[in-house]
């Protein structure tokens, strides 16, 4: 905050904040935007996004998508905070079953990415605390694996199974529920 | 855990990948414990997975509407309060006592009950049939039918059936699979034979199947005792004699019955009366002798299948223990009785009373009796227990002599596979 400069030019600053992906990519972006990001809305906070937030753990790619997904997200919030003070309103119930359900369709749309991507954007929620996308991505990948069985996930993910046999009797013992 | 990952390519950090185990369901996250030892030791420690615990689900079958009651747990730390639910037959005008219409718990898997809603041939509208509910979100499948079970009219006319089901879910697949055996025997007082083995997968068009059962390589007959349990996604019977056990391997596809020497209990002389039952996860073979000396009670050895058997292929060899004996009296209407198929909860072993309080009128009663921890000391032949001197679990009087059994119970919300 002791950043010298005009009324004016301190309001635009606090308004849009740079995030600096791994390449070194900016991304202008709202301050409304970026605080879905628990991560940066604390860096907002103590003051240190001046000169852009360095997300050296984002690359561009990844950042661009979550860049999205907060954008449209932030205008949901928006939206719903703007309704909250007139809920009985019959209209306005309306307009938010219709706004809730286009971020439905979203959010399938957005999840369209490969394995590799979905990872990459849970990391990237996971750093940047951003709930909804973590929920969402998190889900998304326990619905992809939770019909399958131990060997199915081991060959989808290349895991090596270093359980030994005895062990692995003890946890099928288990698996029963049969224990107290 | 560093290690693990670089190796595998479920590259996320701990903190993330505890978000997708969180988002599971429960049958799907203890499934996979399985898959490598940084997914179990996740599992086991964050998530909810260690605070479930597994409580005692007595079913006492009654006239019309037979009743689930979910023990609180004592022993252990928030074991909540008693929980009890009942569920009606489908039939109205055959829930009397004299129709004898009941619904019978056929087992539990992962906090989900399988129900068979048993009517009698006279209700023509609706045959038997199977549902599978969870109690805790209250959803209930669609009754699947049963295959008719026409012959037991014959009963006086020269023939006997016997038809018992088992539910099992497979650790590995993650199916749910409902088998029932079939049998005769003619005229009733000669062996029961198996006539049939079939096989229900619960998944979207869930078909009965009939399963072969090998004429040639194995006896098809069927010990009247003995009962049908599943363990460890394996189903479990005895042949007549008591010296094999029948194993149907859940897991396969095109299932097949496997067979394996029973424990070297068998003497030629007589064949015992014998009970599977599940023993701390582990197939148990109840076995009971009459003692000479004593002429009130029997003797009931408890083997358990410590490893090997099972049902499908290229199973190592059955490796039996004899854990502990127990006494119980001769006649099954009086005394204590040993339970089945739940009969081993933590330190306790459960035994049930059952007795005529007045016409059509039974109470049932159900015991626990604490004897330590019988999870270890596997080979060795423990003391002689006798189940009196119990403490007295739960009472329960009702108008259907469907009496009580004891399942394995867990707390989910599990979702039905149909």
């Amino acid at each position: 905050m002791a950043s010298a400069g005009s009324g004016d030019e301190k309001a635009a600053a606090a308004a849009m904040i740079t995030l600096i992906s791994s390449d070194n990519e900016k991304f202008e972006v709202t301050e409304a935007t970026a605080t879905l990001s628990q991560t940066i809305r604390h860096m907002i906070e103590d003051g240190c996004t001046d000169g852009g937030v360095p997300l050296p753990n984002v690359t561009s790619k990844i950042l661009a998508r979550v860049i999205e997904y907060c954008k449209k997200h932030a205008t949901a919030a928006a939206g719903e905070e703007g309704s909250s003070s007139s809920f009985s309103d019959a209209a306005f119930l309306e307009v938010d079953r219709a706004f809730l359900e286009e971020l439905e369709e979203f959010d399938d749309a957005f999840l369209e990415v490969d394995r590799a991507t979905l990872f990459d954007l849970i990391l990237a929620a996971n750093y940047l605390d951003i709930k909804g996308l973590l929920n969402l991505t998190c889900q998304k990948v326990a619905d992809s694996v939770k019909g399958k069985t131990p060997e199915q996930i081991r060959e989808m993910y290349n895991i090596v199974n270093d359980l030994t046999p005895e062990e692995e009797a003890e946890i099928r013992r288990e698996t029963q529920w049969a224990f107290e | 855990m560093a290690e693990a990952d670089n190796d595998d390519g479920f590259i996320l950090p701990t903190d993330a990948f505890v978000e997708v185990l969180l988002r599971l369901p429960t049958s799907s996250r203890r499934r996979f414990r399985l898959v490598s030892k940084r997914w179990r030791d996740l599992i086991n420690e964050r998530t909810p997975e260690r605070l479930v615990r597994t409580k005692i689900l007595a079913f006492f079958s009654e006239a019309g509407a037979s009743r689930a009651v979910v023990l609180a747990d004592d022993d252990q730390q928030d074991g909540g309060d008693e929980q009890e639910w009942r569920f009606r037959s489908s039939c109205i005008d055959c829930r009397t006592y004299e129709y004898g219409a009941v619904v019978r718990l056929v087992g539990t898997c992962n906090g989900l009950l399988c129900l068979r809603d048993y009517l009698p041939l006279p209700c023509h509208r609706i045959g038997p049939t199977i549902a599978v509910v969870n109690p805790v979100t209250g959803e209930e499948s669609a009754a699947i039918p049963c295959p008719p079970e026409s012959l037991s009219w014959d009963y006086h006319g020269g023939y006997r059936r016997v038809v018992e089901f088992s539910f099992g879910y497979h650790p590995t697949t993650g199916k749910y699979k409902v088998v029932r055996v079939s049998c005769t025997s003619e005229p009733p007082n000669k062996r029961l034979e198996i006539d049939s083995v079939q096989v229900l997968t619960l998944e979207g068009k869930s078909e009965w199947r009939a399963v072969p059962v090998p004429v040639l390589a194995m006896d098809t007959s069927y010990h009247d005792t003995g009962g049908v349990v599943t363990v460890d996604g394996s189903t479990y019977w005895l042949n007549a004699r008591a010296d094999h056990v029948a194993a149907l391997d859940l897991g396969d596809d095109d299932e097949r019955v496997a067979s394996f020497a029973a424990p070297p209990c068998l003497e030629v002389l007589q064949v015992p009366t014998c009970q599977l039952t599940t023993v701390h996860g582990r197939l148990g073979v109840l076995v009971t002798r009459r003692q000479p000396a004593m002429t009130e009670a029997a003797k009931v050895n408890v083997w358990v299948l410590e490893s090997g058997g099972g049902g499908g292929r290229r199973r190592p060899p059955p490796r039996w223990s004899r854990r502990w004996s127990i006494l119980q009296p001769i006649a099954a209407w009086q005394g204590r009785w040993v339970m089945s198929p739940h009969f081993t909860h933590g330190e306790y072993v459960l035994s049930k009373q059952e007795e005529n309080k007045a016409w059509s009128a039974r109470e049932r009663c159900l015991y626990g009796r604490k004897v330590g921890d019988l999870a270890s000391g596997s080979g060795k032949d423990a003391e002689l227990w006798p189940l009196e001197g119990a403490e007295e679990i739960i009472m329960r009087t009702g108008d259907y002599d469907g009496g009580v059994v004891t399942f394995p119970y867990v707390e989910t919300t599990e979702p039905l596979p149909i």
